[in-house]
C-alpha cells in the first residue's frame, strides 16, 4: 500500500454536479473532455455492476422496469447527462447516483 | 489490531447480496471513496487478486488485494497484501426472510502515517462511519 498526496488525476473526467431545482430525484451533470466517451457502454457497465436491469435508448438508458432513465447529449468537448431515479426510494437513488457519478469520473 | 464491525438486516436473499459483493470490481459501487479497481486475476474466487484505488480529498491509497476466504453466499474476505495489514470480512447469516450482513474490518493501526490524518480514535470513527455506509449501500442496492 501507497499513501501519496495527488491533488490533480490526470486520468479523472472533469464531471460536475449541478442540483436540479426541480427536484432532488433529477440530477444534471456537465462534463468537459478531449473526446466523447462511450457513455452508453460506462453507464451500462455502472448499472450491471450494482445488479441494476438497463436497456440502452439511443443516447439514454431506461433503468428498471421505469424506475429512472439516463440521457446525454453534446459535443466531442462537452456533454450534458440527466439521471432521473425518481422510481427509486432516497437511499437507492443517492447510492446508484454516487456510483453512476463516480463511474463517470473515473471509468475508462 | 482494530477492529470494527457493523450490521444491518437486508430484505433480500443472501445470493443476492453475495453476489454483489463477491465480484471485487463491484467493490467502486458501494464503498465510499474507492475509486479504481484494476487488474483482477482470472480466477475468481479464493486467491483472486485486484489492485485498488481509495482517494480522500486528493490523499491516494493505493495497493493490492487478495480474497482470502469464499464460502459461497456465507462469508467473503479479502486481505491488503502491502503496506498497513487489513482484513475484511463479509458475512451473509439468513434471519426470517431477510439477510443479516455484517462486516467487519480489522486492521494495523498506520503510526507512521497517523500523525498527518487524525488520532487514532478520530481514525476509528472514520472507519466505523465508512463500514456503516458499506453495509447500508449494500442494502440499497440489493433490495
Amino acid at each position: 500500500m501507497s499513501v501519496r498526496f495527488r491533488p490533480y488525476d490526470p486520468n479523472r473526467r472533469f464531471v460536475w454536479a449541478v442540483p436540479f431545482t426541480a427536484g432532488r430525484e433529477q440530477t444534471r451533470w456537465w462534463s468537459l473532455h478531449a473526446a466523447s466517451p462511450d457513455w452508453r457502454a460506462l453507464f451500462s457497465r455502472a448499472l450491471d455492476l450494482m445488479m441494476i436491469p438497463a436497456i440502452g435508448e439511443g443516447d439514454a438508458i431506461a433503468i428498471g422496469s421505469g424506475t429512472g432513465r439516463v440521457s446525454w447529449r453534446g459535443t466531442p468537448r462537452w456533454t450534458r447527462i440527466d439521471v432521473d431515479l425518481q422510481g427509486m426510494s432516497e437511499k437507492k437513488q443517492a447510492v446508484v447516483k454516487a456510483a453512476l457519478l463516480k463511474a463517470a469520473r473515473y471509468a475508462q | 489490531m482494530e477492529t470494527v464491525r457493523q450490521s444491518t438486516t437486508v430484505s433480500a436473499p443472501a445470493d443476492r447480496i453475495f453476489k454483489l459483493l463477491a465480484e471485487p470490481e463491484r467493490a467502486v459501487m458501494f464503498v465510499p471513496g474507492l475509486n479504481r479497481i484494476q487488474n483482477v486475476s482470472a480466477n475468481r474466487a479464493l486467491g483472486c487478486s485486484w489492485d485498488y484505488e481509495f482517494n480522500w480529498l486528493g490523499w491516494i491509497v493505493s495497493g493490492r488485494s487478495e480474497c482470502t476466504r469464499f464460502e459461497e453466499t456465507i462469508t467473503y474476505q479479502f486481505k491488503t497484501l502491502t503496506g498497513n495489514r487489513s482484513t475484511w470480512t463479509y458475512s451473509c447469516r439468513p434471519s426470517n426472510n431477510a439477510t443479516e450482513l455484517t462486516l467487519e474490518v480489522e486492521y494495523d493501526v498506520p503510526q507512521n502515517q497517523l500523525a498527518r490524518f487524525a488520532t487514532e480514535g478520530v481514525l476509528k470513527r472514520m472507519n466505523e462511519n465508512t463500514a456503516r455506509e458499506i453495509v447500508n449501500n449494500l442494502k440499497a442496492l440489493a433490495e
